[in-house]
């Protein structure tokens, strides 16, 4: 049985699915065994989703944010990409 | 007619220019690297633009491209990131492992409901936010990970840290991020 400090490091390291099966499998019963682990996997887990979701919003271009080209740096790629083509 | 004839190098700015600006900016978190880097992305795409099939959409095309300038970027910006050897244990102990490395007390749980948060469209200007204001030394390694998923090897090759820190900064990371975002979310 591994212990949870290793559980841990290794949640925080990798993501789960990316692990060798012969590291999964002690994890998945450790999870499943161990309130407190079954607990941080489960936070790191939603943590992963919310990167996830976050990257389909962003391929769709619908997240809302305050970030933009300024008008400086825009004349500045504009005469660059004059020069260019 | 396809993608490639209905492309004007000269539209781009306006048509794709604050994209591309939001997901440089979000991966580097620093103004000045984000605009040279959709600048050079629309210089490389000229350059690049006989070779464009016009299979993909102009945009993700030269989301593409922004990608390599940001991993280079990440790349010739990155410094040796210093990990204390005490602090792995520090955060194993804040997770309360006690005696024989049984934890004693539960991880500290969200302060709202995270998968009620992830459907509202709000929620991601504040992930944004959040994101982009990860501390650089830890920002980096996290981008390359859950934006850009790099495997564990290939980050600490680029960013010159040992495997057995990675999860302290990752786990650094996450921590920032959950409290930017219980700060700055409020549940409608």
């Amino acid at each position: 049985m591994i212990a949870c400090k290793q559980v841990a490091k290794a949640l925080a390291n990798h993501r789960y699915y990316e692990l060798p099966w012969w590291r999964r499998i002690p994890m998945f019963i450790h999870i499943k065994l161990c309130v407190m682990c079954g607990e941080y996997h489960s936070q790191v887990v939603t943590m992963q989703k919310g990167m996830r979701d976050y990257l389909e919003h962003e391929e769709a271009g619908d997240v809302e944010t305050h970030i933009h080209l300024s008008e400086k740096a825009k004349q500045r790629i504009q005469d660059a990409m004059k020069k260019e083509s | 007619m396809n993608n490639k004839e209905l492309t004007n190098p000269e539209d781009w700015i306006a048509e794709h220019g604050d994209y591309l600006m939001q997901f440089a900016f979000v991966r580097l978190r620093n103004r000045a690297a984000a605009e040279d880097a959709v600048q050079e992305t629309f210089l490389a795409g000229i350059k690049a633009l006989d070779r464009y099939d016009g299979k993909t959409p102009v945009r993700y095309w030269l989301r593409g491209i922004l990608r390599h300038k940001v991993v280079d970027y990440i790349r010739k910006a990155s410094r040796e990131i210093a990990v204390d050897e005490t602090e792995g244990k520090e955060i194993l102990d804040s997770l309360k492992f006690k005696a024989f490395g049984i934890p004693t007390q539960h991880p500290p749980e969200w302060k709202f409901d995270p998968e009620f948060a992830y459907k509202q469209k709000e929620f991601w200007e504040v992930f944004y936010g959040c994101m982009s204001h990860l501390k650089d030394s830890m920002g980096q390694a996290f981008t390359l990970r859950e934006l850009e998923g790099w495997s564990t090897e290939e980050i600490c090759k680029e960013l010159k840290l040992k495997p057995n820190n990675l999860w302290v900064v990752l786990h650094r990371a996450r921590t920032q991020l959950k409290s930017c975002l219980e700060a700055n979310w409020i549940t409608p």
